[in-house]
């Protein structure tokens, strides 16, 4: 099946750039906006898989990718959308993710050139999943925290486990990365779950919300 | 007063009281004889006082009054002629003084001194009389008022010649007897010399009257300043002339010892006259007082309300008001704003303005009569120049204060600003272009054939490229790197070079400048160059640059078509605020269709206590 995308950049440079890049892998590039309303236009249009949107364009440039992104979930559900940005912040991410995470994503716009990793994150948003940067949660985790909580309890696999579930991967991906079987990955997520004092949530996205607000709060 | 008018006044004191001393005939029959008894005028009193068997002879006791009462009057006018400017009040109380005590040769022997003492007997009160008709200047603002005075002394004169020439003491006394011969005597006439004492008598109580009612109407419609200083005298007045009327009653109506009790009443009341003068003064001083206490109390104060309040305590006028000077209207305003003109002469009002560097700063408004006391308007007027002194200074200080914080705040603005901007350049520039050539390597890297790789590296080398000219520019805007490495010349050259303008450069500077004057002249360069090609539409543009050992000055001129100005575009201000901070300034000369031209003077070691007030 061929990934059908929207892509909403002020940069015609990076547009050009990423659009040329996705159908060389293969993908259908629907529409190039320049800002949020043209990009919303395209989306009730064509009804893409997924959109790429850069978080700051006009008017302001400041987080008005953010809103297109509420915008989209709630009037487009079909459509997820990957947020880009130049840097991320993690009020940025709580503010983007913070009403559920299903079919959203956050990442760093130098992420592309990590093309498989990419496509990957695309697909995962578009099949309704999280994609949340490394860099990002590597921060929230390392980040030093309030009290003696269940976090300074993890084992170092367990903290890797951690950052890749955080990240928005499947179960089936963070055992690929770190060359563990698909059952030692859900004991370490049962035992992380256990430690942090957090529900079990069956669903990828919610887990990665419930870990993220857990590390933002502590 | 004058050391030689001091002498003067008390050689002819000293004179007079010699003569006096010297004149009086201490033989018991002169001491008893009544024509010979001073103070009692006319010859009605003679003669009555002639038939008093208990009148005491003349006693040293009496002349020692006598004596007191002339000297009194003498050092009181001594003291008002030196202590107020106009020495007029002082002069009438002196020539008053010599008056009295000359009337004292009244008690010789000789008949031309007793006819001179009888005729000078009540010649000191005609000078009195002008003192209250003229106080408190001393002035006679009139000619009514100059003719009234010079009427009192004929008047008085007359009348003393009048009563008697036709009188002759050594007829007509009944209990002892008179030896004083009377010079002014034509021939012997009681009932002339009753009748001219009668016409006499009510001339001199009318002239009284009138007076009276002139000082009181003028108390009633005159200031509460010249109440003030009139009070002690109208005091001195009312009693001298109870005194008098009591005196002559008594000499006429009362016997023995009564009467020469209130024969010797006469001279304390007389007394009272420069008491009371010297009693204004003491007000005058203590007015005088209460200001040094104002100088010092004022010492910071805004001119306020109190301030006011403490002048019109210290000059005893509650009319006194503060005027300001308002440029705007080129005239003075009163507490409420409203336009007010200096009062003219004669208006009962004065005004005082108070000038600074030849600029009215506000109006003095108080009594007319207070001219009379420059030396006290002179402290108050320098309280009140002291207090607006201060304000402006305060003033001054919350202006300059004011603009420091401003400036101050701009250039923190400014500086944000930039930082805003750097972002945003980085952001959208290099940032963006760098992801661009990361995009073009990641796909390079998975190129189908070895053209379309090329191609897609190319493509990023370009990029590349571009984003590091991009760069650097960015980084020349943070600071210019051949300003730290060449200094201020080369950095011009480098900046005449990349300017798409031709611009001519004259930079001499033997000294290196300090580097906040070189990044500052570098920068208000720069900013001059891009505003002419931005908006003058210039062809042309000269740069000149001259240092000395103290500072540099520079100019930046072009062709354009003028019309700029600091304010409207926020990077010359900037560089204002930024000489200004280095402690020199920065000037934008710009009529329209004739070039502009940005000028700064920077000194090379600013000096921040430099300008304070």
């Amino acid at each position: 099946m061929t990934l059908r995308v929207a892509i909403a950049d002020d940069s015609a440079l990076l547009r050009r750039g990423l659009a040329a890049l996705l159908s060389s892998e293969g993908l259908e590039v629907v529409c190039e906006a320049a800002d949020a309303q043209e990009l919303l236009g395209c989306i009730a249009a064509q009804q893409p898989d997924v959109a790429i949107v850069d978080i700051r364009m006009p008017p302001t440039f400041t987080t008005e990718g953010i809103q297109a992104a509420t915008a989209i979930r709630r009037d487009q559900p079909g459509t997820g959308v990957l947020l880009l940005s130049q840097y991320v912040e993690t009020e940025n991410a709580m503010q983007l993710l913070g009403n559920g995470a299903k079919g959203l994503g956050y990442l760093l716009k130098e992420r592309v050139s990590d093309i498989d990793d990419f496509i990957d994150a695309l697909h995962r948003v578009a099949a309704g999943g999280t994609a949340v940067d490394p860099e990002l949660v590597a921060r929230m985790v390392a980040r030093p925290h309030n009290g003696h909580q269940g976090e300074d309890e993890l084992s170092s696999r367990e903290r890797d486990v951690l950052e890749l579930m955080a990240q928005g991967r499947t179960n089936q991906a963070i055992g690929k990365s770190l060359f563990l079987g698909e059952r030692t990955v859900e004991a370490h997520i049962r035992s992380i779950f256990l430690k942090l004092g957090l529900r079990p949530e069956p669903e990828d996205h919610r887990r990665v919300l419930a870990v993220l607000t857990y590390l933002r709060q502590h | 007063m004058t050391p030689k008018q001091l002498v003067f006044v008390v050689a002819a004191t000293v004179g007079v009281l010699a003569l006096v001393l010297i004149s009086i005939d201490w033989q018991p029959a002169a001491l008893q004889d009544p024509a010979r008894t001073l103070g009692v005028l006319n010859a009605q009193g003679v003669i009555r006082w002639g038939e008093n068997p208990g009148r005491a002879p003349f006693s040293v006791f009496e002349l020692s009054l006598f004596v007191a009462v002339g000297l009194a009057f003498v050092l009181a006018g001594v003291t008002a002629w030196q202590t107020r400017p106009n020495r007029n009040p002082g002069l009438l109380l002196v020539v008053a003084g010599l008056l009295w005590l000359a009337a004292g040769v009244r008690r010789s022997s000789d008949p031309v001194l007793f006819t001179v003492g009888v005729g000078l007997t009540l010649m000191y009160q005609p000078p009195l009389l002008q003192l209250a008709l003229s106080f408190p200047s001393g002035v006679l603002r009139s000619r009514a008022e100059r003719a009234a005075v010079v009427f009192f002394f004929a008047a008085w004169a007359v009348i003393a010649v009048a009563s008697w020439a036709f009188f002759d003491p050594r007829l007509h006394v009944t209990a002892g007897a008179s030896t004083s011969k009377n010079l002014f005597l034509l021939r012997d006439s009681p009932e002339l010399t009753s009748a001219i004492g009668d016409v006499a008598r009510i001339l001199q109580v009318g002239i009284g009257l009138a007076i009276v009612a002139v000082l009181v109407a003028r108390w009633q419609s005159g200031s509460a300043a010249y109440r003030a200083a009139f009070l002690p005298l109208w005091l001195a007045v009312i009693i001298k002339t109870a005194s008098t009327v009591w005196v002559s009653l008594a000499v006429v109506q009362l016997t023995g010892s009564l009467s020469n009790e209130a024969l010797l009443w006469q001279y304390p009341a007389t007394a009272i006259v420069p008491l009371a003068v010297l009693l204004g003064l003491w007000r005058y001083r203590f007015a005088r007082g209460a200001l040094s206490e104002l100088l010092v109390e004022i010492g910071a104060a805004p001119v306020s309300d109190r301030l006011i309040r403490a002048l019109r305590r210290s000059v005893r006028d509650p009319t006194l008001s503060l005027w300001r000077w308002s440029p705007a209207l080129a005239g003075f305003v009163d507490d409420d704003g409203v336009p007010r003109a200096v009062p003219e002469d004669g208006s009962g009002r004065a005004a005082m303005v108070l000038e600074r560097n030849g600029t009215p700063v506000g109006a003095l408004v108080f009594d007319e009569a207070l001219r009379d006391q420059p030396q006290l308007l002179a402290a108050v007027q320098s309280a009140t120049s002291l207090a607006l002194d201060n304000q402006n200074m305060e003033q001054q200080l919350r202006d300059q204060l004011i603009e420091v914080r401003r400036s101050r705040e701009r250039i923190v603005t400014a500086g944000d600003a930039r930082r805003r901007e750097l972002e945003r350049d980085l952001h959208d520039g290099a940032q963006q272009r760098l992801v661009g050539v990361s995009m073009d390597l990641a796909r390079a890297r998975r190129a189908a054939s070895p053209e379309e790789m090329k191609v897609l590296v190319a493509q990023a080398s370009d990029e590349l490229a571009v984003a590091l000219a991009e760069l650097r520019e960015l980084a020349r805007g943070v600071y210019p790197p051949s300003l730290r490495e060449r200094g201020l010349g080369g950095s011009l050259t480098a900046l005449a070079e990349r300017s798409a303008l031709p611009i001519e450069l004259d930079v001499d500077l033997p000294l290196r400048p300090p580097p906040p004057v070189e990044l500052a002249a570098y920068f208000i360069c720069a900013e001059a160059v891009t505003n002419a090609a931005k908006h003058a539409r210039a062809s042309n543009l000269q740069i000149g640059v001259k240092g000395t050992a103290e500072g540099l000055s520079l100019h930046v001129t072009d062709n354009g078509i003028g019309g700029a100005s600091p304010g409207a575009d926020g990077g010359l201000l900037g560089l204002a605020d930024r000489a200004a901070a280095l402690g020199g300034s920065l000037t934008v000369t710009s009529p329209a269709g004739r070039g502009t031209t940005v000028a700064a003077t920077l000194p090379f070691s600013a000096d921040p206590t430099e300008d304070l007030p």
